[in-house]
Formats: C-alpha cells, structure tokens, sequence
C-alpha cells in the first residue's frame, strides 16, 4: 500500500516534470537554421531581366540574400529602405539580391516601381524549390553569406538598421 | 504461497491477453507501402512552412507542393523516407517534423503502461482481503482465501515488468517485426556480391550526405554513376531520378544529359530518350553527343536507317578521333545493310 503510493509519485512526477523542462525552456520565437557553417545551397534561376543567376554568383564578395513578396505588408516595406541604404553605401563591398517568394514578376516590378528599386538583382523562384532550399518560412527572410560562399547568419522577419549592421559584421561588411 | 482468488486469477489473465493482444498487433508483419502510399505518408510528418499547424500533405500553398514534389523526386532517386526527412531537417532543423524526434513519441506508451500497472497494483492491495480480513479467515474451505498484500504486489510488478520487456523486446526484434522498424526497405533479392555490396554502400553513403546537403551537385552526380553502374531497371530509373534532379539545380549545365540518355536507352524508354536528346541539342548544339545518340535511337529504338545513317555520318565528320567511332562504325554498317536488303 504505502510502496504503491511512493511509485505513484515518480510515474506522475518524472513525465510531467520532463515535458514542462523541454516545452518551457525554449524560445519560441528562435529557429536556429541549420545552414549556418554551410555552403550556400546551389540553385540557378533568372532575374526579372532575364539573365541567369546561380549560386556561384555569390563566390567572390559577401552577399545578402532577401527572400521577399509584394504581398508581404507592412514587413518587407519596412525594411526596404534598409535594403536600399546597404546598397548604396557598401555599392562594391556586398551583393545584394532579392529572390522572389511565392510572388510573380510583374507584382514584384510594381513592388520596385513603388518603394524604389536598388539595381541590384531580383530572382524569381517560381516553384519556390529556391525557398525551401534555404529553408525559408516565411517573408522576409534574410541570409548572410561570406566571400567564400558560406552562410554566416539568418535574419528572421524585417531588417533594421542595427540588425542589418550587426549581420554585415559577420561577413566582414561595415564601417 | 497462497492460491489466488478467481477474480484475481480473470483480472491476471485480462491482463496477459491484453499485452499478447498487443504485441501481436505491433510485431505483424505489414505489407510494404506503395511509393504513394510512402510519398503521402512522408509528407503528412513534415510541417508546411507557411501555414500554422499544417502538414506539407494538407496543405495548399505553393511551398507544401514544392516539398510534395521533391518528396516524390527523392523516394525515386533511392532516397529512403528517413533519408527524404532527414534531408528537410537539414534546410529547416527538426521544426519541420510534426512527431519531434527522440525518445518522447516512445515513453508516452510506456509512462501510460506503468501508470496502469501502478493503478493495478493500487487496486488490488486496496480490494484483495488482507491476512487478518475476517472474510479470509472465516472462510479457509471455499477456496478463494484471499490475495495477501505482498503475492498482489508481485503480481502487480510482475505484469509491469512483462509489458515494458514485451516493448523493449519489439524494439530489439530486426526488421520487419521490430517496432522500431518504421517502413520495410527494398533490399536486393538475391545474396549480395562483393562488387554490388561495394556499390550498395557507396549508394548509403552518398544518399546520407545528399541528405545531409540536398543541393550538393557533387554527390548527386556521383550517386546517378553509382546507380548507372546496377544491373536493374530499378537502378536505372533511380540514376535518370536523380539525374533529373542535377538538372533542376542548373538547367544550363549539358553535363548530366548523356548519362540521362544513356540511361533512357538502357532502360529502352526511346520516347524519354529522344526528347532529353532534343533538350541537349538546344543547350549544346556542337556536341559530338546529340548525333551520337540520335542515330542510337533512331537505328536501335525505331528500325529508321536512313536516319541513323544520317546521324552516324555527321557523328564520325565532326568527332573522329572519339573512342565510340569503332561502335558507330559498325552500327552504321548494319543500318546501310538493312537498307540494301529492302528491294
């Protein structure tokens, strides 16, 4: 009777303990990505102009990589302008390029037409394989990658000013 | 010892039917999973990453389609439904599986498991009599004396013990009975030789860094020559898989087109064959391939000499110094022969 209850303790105790230690520990706002370390997946698409573009573009110089949408408000208005400020400051030091996320061409022109466009290349990704690849979840999603070619940090949700300069540092960008 | 009561002897025997009952049901062995049923299968465990609380297989936005796609191309490049999970974790980490993985989905049974037998136990030291119940001692003839505290205490740990043994057994059990065996994998029907051993193991380790790096060209291009080099149709169709695959990830490059016809050829899939001829005649006009293995499926697919003689002439102009020339030479005798013999 009294070792009954003394086992009871533990089998209640041990499971309810373990799952509240793993469920409340965490962040949930925080998904590592798993590409950080890696070399930057390969893929080829074309820009809105046309050309080809493929991973080995991104060989050479650091590179920011922004998976965005013209339907993706207010966020990715938000951090156009710093998009657009990185661009013109650092114009030799860092590529830039948009990949389009489940949007097509001539939203996203409009998109450039509005908020301004950078000059630097915009790629469709129209089956999204590009997307899942760096496993995006949703826009904006932005990827730091080093002049070798590796992925040094993932941004989740819209840039600002202080995280687009602390990322930059990562890949050797900055003042 | 004492003899057990009969409700004590009709609540063991519920006791060890029920866990007869259920290793019988978890050790049967089940029929393998057609393609679809594991494609469906694989994606309805992976997490859409768009929407909220949705699976990949329920889901309707254009990301849930593109992982159902590739979940489709990776099973027919050989990939096994681990290695196909394995290969999203390494792009979103395990947030993209909807059952987490380790030990959780496991001990929830067994935590339930001990928790009846510790209910049990409670249950049977609270109701069976006690030595100095007065029922028990008035009535030593009519044969049910009673459960004494310390024989349902054995009993009650006993039972436990058997369902958590009976579990840990199923998990040790080798596959297809063992519960840890999660799909039955294809496995080469006859005895292995010491070559297509090698070549299996090679396939393993290049599935396992292809999961690990979906995108590396690589690996990917080194496992289609490693599937190219089996002697079944099936591999065959893995290699033109994942052949298909090195194209997706740079359509320009012509480097992946001869295997694929190569392969079409061998398989005799003439239609696919031709078509991924014309495909590389558009991206590398000049090569010595696309007359190579026109005039091969003109003359060893479709019986049209003239058009295969057509292809090996222009073959042996513009690559006269290729190993191949002595094969084509010969074909293109045998297509001119045929053409004499008709009147």
């Amino acid at each position: 009777m009294r070792a009954a209850r003394w086992l009871l303790v533990p089998l209640l105790a041990i499971p309810l303990g373990w799952v509240l230690f793993m469920g409340l520990g965490r962040d949930p706002s925080e998904v590592p990505s798993p590409l950080i370390g890696k070399p930057v997946p390969s893929f080829a698409l074309t820009t809105l102009d046309g050309e080809s573009f493929t991973a080995d573009d991104l060989i050479g110089r650091p590179a920011v990589i922004n998976f965005w949408a013209s339907w993706c408000i207010p966020a990715c208005v938000d951090e156009h302008p710093v998009l657009m400020d990185t661009a013109a400051r650092y114009p030799d030091e860092v590529l830039l390029v948009g990949i389009l996320y489940d949007d097509t061409p001539q939203d996203a022109l409009d998109f450039l037409v509005r908020y301004g466009d950078g000059g630097w290349p915009q790629v469709d990704d129209p089956s999204g394989s590009v997307a899942l690849a760096f496993g995006v979840f949703f826009p904006p999603e932005t990827f730091f990658v080093d002049a070798d070619g590796i992925v040094r940090a993932k941004h989740y949700g819209p840039l600002t000013e202080a995280s687009m300069a602390r990322n930059l540092a990562l890949i050797g960008v900055g003042p | 010892m004492r003899r057990l009561s009969r409700s004590a002897w009709a609540v063991l025997a519920l006791v060890a039917a029920t866990a007869v009952l259920g290793a019988v049901i978890a050790l049967w062995p089940s029929q393998p999973p057609t393609a679809e049923e594991q494609a469906r299968a694989i994606s309805a465990e992976l997490r859409c990453p768009d929407c909220a609380g949705l699976s990949a297989a329920d889901s309707p936005t254009q990301a849930a389609a593109e992982i159902r796609r590739q979940v489709d191309e990776m099973l027919a490049a050989g990939l096994s439904p681990d290695q196909v999970k394995a290969s999203f974790v390494a792009r979103y980490g395990d947030w993209i599986l909807l059952t987490p993985p380790g030990p959780a989905p496991w001990l929830i049974p067994l935590a339930a498991t001990g928790f009846g037998a510790a209910i049990l136990a409670w249950w049977l030291l609270r109701h069976g009599p006690s030595v100095d119940d007065p029922r028990a001692a008035a009535s030593p003839a009519t044969g049910e004396p009673g459960l004494a505290p310390s024989t349902a205490r054995r009993l009650a740990v006993g039972a436990a013990a058997t369902l958590v043994a009976l579990l840990g057994i199923g998990f040790l059990l080798p596959e297809p009975f063992g519960l840890a065996a999660e799909t039955v994998v294809n496995q080469p029907l006859a005895e292995a030789q010491a070559a297509e051993a090698a070549r299996q193991a090679e396939i393993e380790r290049l599935l396992a860094l292809v999961a690990a790096e979906p995108t590396d060209t690589a690996s990917l291009s080194d496992l289609a020559d490693a599937y190219l080099a089996g002697p079944t149709a099936e591999d065959l169709q893995r290699a033109a898989a994942v052949l298909l695959l090195l194209i997706g990830l740079d359509p320009d490059d012509p480097d992946p087109y001869a295997r694929l016809i190569s392969a079409y050829i061998r398989a005799s899939d003439w239609t696919d064959a031709a078509a991924a001829t014309d495909a590389l005649a558009e991206l590398a006009p000049d090569s010595a391939d696309v007359p190579f293995f026109r005039g091969l499926i003109a003359w060893r697919g479709y019986g049209d000499a003239a058009t295969a003689i057509e292809a090996f002439d222009t073959f042996l102009e513009i690559a006269p110094d290729d190993p191949r020339v002595t094969m084509i030479r010969a074909l293109r005798q045998q297509a001119a022969a045929s053409v004499e013999e008709v009147p």
